[in-house]
């Protein structure tokens, strides 16, 4: 009995000994030797562990026995793990955790761009940022005129980017071409963007060296994303001197629609607010437009979009070679835009996007008694794969292919040009480190009606230099199929002659910026060569179309964004410097062209005045005199108009009508009361001279925006 | 020979049963002086200590829902403490991941709607302007859900007052829009019935000090006007 009894004690005593304590301490530090607190040290899947203390050191006792992994897990570093052998009472480990690289800290590839969306990474502009600026009228493209790389043309719309006429800036849609992005244009007036900012959570504006997945446009692309799906339902109505509009949307779980409809009539303004132009039909739009989304898996969503305008409106322009009589232009015009898009991810490691759109635009004019026509048609599918690669890195390939159709007539010549073209790129991303970037690419094209083909290179580089601040590079070749300009109503019938070519650009850009939390500085300086641009000669009374234009545009552009220093100001400084010469089209020398101007400087300020419930804004744009063609003198191109100095102001009130969010919305363009010429019309033989002044002395908008929600929760 | 296999038996059975009744004592004993520690906790080390506390526990125990609730929980809260507001992110999409972890061991459970609730909110913080129309919503929904599951919750009616409060009037909130339903979460913290003592009771201090907040800045504003 007692050697039992003895025996089952030994048991029990040994079984007890098993359980006995081991203590693991030591120090966790990061690689630069700094002691870490608070990180969290144990055992994996065990209770044993402990939290570092202020000092970065720590201890613990655990009962666990042979090998065990030791971990360590901190937010913002690396998980670490590590096989250990609990042997003996003691164990010193002293641990290294690596910081994690978030996605705020990684190089962005950013030659010749500017960004402005939501996404957590840093950015530039926010979308909020263009509808409270003054002077753009809640349009997205008059907004980018404050970007440097814009030269400002004030009778025109339409960007200019870095010397490049307005033809030379493709405007993309959620990956698709967007052939009229503007309402339609009448001579020396400029008209409004198509769309509201509100109906994209993305833009990129890109002044320069644009990635190998566009083409078809010498300067610049204007990159934009529409929003996905709607989190609510709800309506909302604006309400303006001259116009009304409204719009519904309705969101459930996986889907959204949304209708909207706008009506323009300038009468009643035109009647309070004098106008430089005589006007004998008012100007008078009704539009509308509808979208679908519906997100069709954790990863993918298709989006749908459509819209139909019709417009018309009629002026009197002074025929100059007849002082005091007036011809009429009048201008009626429909506008079918849709845009379908879908995009997949395909695994984790694959994304998969394809896309169609058609745009249509049919101008009806009567100019001077003439009858013409303008008919476009754009339909264009693309489709594109992406392959993931680490984290940032990333594989594209894609193609695309337009049919493009214009229906042309003047008074009794009529012609109809079509011609289909097609493209494929490859671009690579390649994250080098976190550090070091670039971006190879090559795009193909190919159009059937120059019945020749183009590769274009596009390359970009960018490396961190500091923790907030990168420098990049850029070069790229950018080709473009030529097309009419402004008012050139007799290029369609000159647009078959089969020895025409692309017209080339090829872009060298170089760029520093520092990308604080709060302050942003950026410069950039480029060149830009211009090959086979149109020109236009006449040989024994024979208009000759051929490619031996060229020209060139240099500069650089600043800008600045602080909205620490000054309290609840937001302020931007942008600067662009331009040097450029070109001859193209009728110009007998080279000149610098009569959009460019050499200084523009635009000031942008914001404030916010929290306890009037208001948004102030004031815009300063300064740009030196302009090009101006002027028959009596025998140096071509060499008048240059006045200074042009522009000051705007806007305010928003913010409030409440009846429990739902409302906006007061006013805006007064030309404060300073200027008298702004930005150009000359000539009578045929130069005797007469006529300035091109802007469409009114000053113009001033009121509006009323309600949004109602339908998720009345209280 | 049969006396000594009983006794060897019962002392078998005795160890057995101590060693079980340890481990599921082990999950009580570790979790309930870290809640109640949670209600007096208000510092950066404080929720870390407690964090990682719950963290290991959710990893040793993972069928548990509680662990990875709570470890969420103090992860969320560590960001009323940090330098730098770019780590705001990081520390709720941590939250994020931990929370996800107790919705997979107990769906549909409102206390988890609310405490993504209160993950969305924080979210604001870090870009008020843009992010607001963006999770405000989001979380406006979650809070409604949780609320009609369980229409007495104290912590959905003190998110609901507290994010009223902070919401500008011209958006349908303020101070006097929030008082009522502050005083109803007050309420509820007294006589909300809990299903056990590890289940989440956290806010009752904070919704007092809000509810006393929301009063100053009414009596603040009612003197101002008379003036």
């Amino acid at each position: 009995m007692k050697k039992f009894l003895c025996s089952t004690l030994l048991i029990i005593v040994s079984l007890s000994l098993a359980f006995g304590q081991v203590q693991i301490s030591g120090s966790i530090k990061d690689t630069k030797g700094n002691p870490l607190p608070g990180v969290n040290i144990f055992i994996k899947d065990s209770y044993d562990g402990t939290s570092s203390d202020g000092n970065g050191f720590y201890t613990f006792k655990t009962s666990e026995k042979g090998e065990i992994i030791l971990c360590a897990s901190y937010v913002g570093f690396e998980p670490f793990e590590q096989k250990l052998d609990i042997a003996g009472d003691r164990i010193i480990r002293d641990i290294v955790l690596k910081e994690s690289i978030s996605s705020l800290d990684v190089v962005v590839i950013s030659a010749g761009s500017f960004e402005a969306s939501d996404e957590k990474k840093a950015v530039i502009l926010k979308p909020l940022d263009i509808v409270t600026t003054a002077g753009g009228d809640a349009d997205i493209f008059s907004v980018l005129n404050t970007l440097p790389g814009t030269s400002t043309v004030g009778e025109d719309e339409g960007l200019y980017v870095r010397g490049g006429a307005k033809h030379e800036t493709t405007y993309i849609i959620d990956e698709m071409v967007v052939k009229n992005p503007y309402f339609s244009n009448v001579p020396d007036i400029p008209s409004r963007g198509r769309f509201s900012p509100f109906e994209f959570k993305g833009t990129v504006f890109s002044t320069g060296g644009y990635s190998a997945q566009y083409g078809q446009a010498l300067s610049s692309a204007i990159i934009l994303k529409s929003q996905d799906l709607s989190p609510q339902t709800m309506s909302s109505i604006g309400i303006l001197p001259l116009a009304i509009g409204g719009s519904h949307v309705q969101a459930w779980d996986n889907t959204s629609m949304s209708a909207s409809i706008n009506y323009a009539h300038l009468g009643a303004y035109f009647a309070i607010v004098p106008q430089n132009r005589e006007w004998n039909i008012i100007p008078q739009t009704l539009s509308g437009s509808m979208s679908f989304r519906q997100k069709t898996s954790e990863t993918g969503i298709l989006k749908f979009y459509s819209s139909l305008s019709k417009s018309k409106l009629g002026l009197q322009i002074e025929d100059l070679d007849n002082p005091g009589t007036f011809a009429s232009f009048g201008l009626q015009n429909t506008d079918i835009y849709m845009n379908a898009s879908y995009k997949e991810g395909l695994g984790d490691d694959w994304s998969l996007f394809a896309g169609s759109s058609y745009s249509k635009g049919d101008d009806d004019i009567d100019y001077q008694g003439a009858a013409i026509q303008n008919d476009n048609n754009l339909l264009q599918v693309k489709s594109t794969i992406t392959r993931f690669v680490g984290d940032y890195s990333a594989i594209r390939a894609g193609a695309e292919w337009h049919t493009n159709q214009t229906d042309n007539s003047y008074d009794n010549l009529s012609t109809t040009n079509s011609w289909r073209y097609a493209a494929g790129f490859l671009e690579t991303d390649i994250f080098i480190s976190y550090k070091m970037a670039a971006r190879l690419g090559g795009r193909y094209e190919y159009a059937d009606h120059l019945n020749k083909g183009n590769i274009a290179p596009r390359i970009s580089f960018s490396y961190k230099t500091g923790e907030s601040s990168q420098v990049s590079l850029a070069y790229g070749h950018f080709y473009q199929t030529p097309q009419a300009e402004q008012n050139e109503y007799l290029y369609p019938f000159y647009q078959q002659l089969p020895n025409l070519d692309y017209e080339n650009a090829t872009h060298y850009i170089a760029n520093y910026q520092y990308l604080g939390e709060k302050r942003t500085f950026r410069i950039e300086g480029y060149y830009k060569d211009y090959n086979k641009l149109v020109k236009y000669t006449t040989h024994d009374s024979l208009l000759v179309i051929n490619n031996t234009g060229d020209g060139y545009a240099r500069g650089f552009d600043i800008f600045w964004r602080d909205k620490k220093t000054f309290k609840n100001v937001d302020y931007w400084i942008s600067y662009s410097f331009l040097d450029t010469k070109r001859k193209y089209r009728d110009y007998p020398t080279e000149a610098q062209p009569t959009f460019a101007a050499t200084h523009n400087l635009s000031l942008v300020f914001k404030r916010y005045f929290a306890k009037l419930k208001t948004s102030f804004s004031a815009t300063y744009t300064y740009a030196s005199g302009r090009p101006y063609f002027n028959p009596n003198n025998p140096e071509f191109l060499a008048d240059r108009t006045q200074d042009y100095h522009e000051l705007a102001a806007s305010a928003s009130y913010l409030t409440t009508i009846l429990g739902n969010f409302a906006v007061v919305f006013a805006s007064v363009n030309n404060i300073l009361g200027r008298d702004h010429v930005f150009s000359y019309r000539y009578s045929t033989d130069g005797t007469v001279a006529k300035p091109v002044r802007s469409a009114a002395p000053r113009t001033y908008i009121i509006g009323l925006f309600i949004s109602f929600n339908h998720n009345k929760q209280d | 020979m049969n006396k000594r296999i009983t006794i060897l038996t019962l002392v078998v059975c005795l160890l057995s049963y101590s060693l079980n009744a340890q481990q599921t004592d082990k999950f009580r004993t570790n979790m309930l002086p870290n809640i109640d520690r949670m209600d007096t906790t208000w510092s950066m080390s404080g929720f870390q200590e407690l964090g990682n506390t719950f963290e290991r526990i959710a990893n040793a125990e993972p069928e548990q829902w509680l662990p990875a609730y709570y470890a969420s929980y103090c992860v969320s809260s560590q960001i009323y403490f940090v330098e730098n507001v770019n780590q705001v992110d990081d520390l709720l999409d941590k939250a994020d991941e931990l929370l996800e972890r107790a919705e997979t061991l107990m769906p549909d459970e409102p206390e988890i709607w609310i405490l993504q609730a209160r993950i969305n909110q924080s979210r604001i913080s870090v870009d008020p302007q843009t992010r607001g129309a963006q999770y405000g919503p989001v979380a406006g929904q979650l809070l409604a859900k949780a609320l009609e599951a369980s229409p007495d919750n104290p912590r959905a009616h003190y998110l609901k007052g507290s994010n009223l409060y902070f919401t500008p009037a011209m958006w349908g909130g303020g101070a006097d829009k929030a008082l009522p339903i502050l005083e109803t979460a007050v309420e509820k913290f007294k006589s909300f019935a809990y299903e056990d003592e590890l289940w989440p009771r956290w806010g009752a201090g904070g919704a007092d000090w809000m509810l006393g907040l929301c009063k100053d800045t009414i009596e603040k504003e009612k003197n101002s006007n008379n003036e």
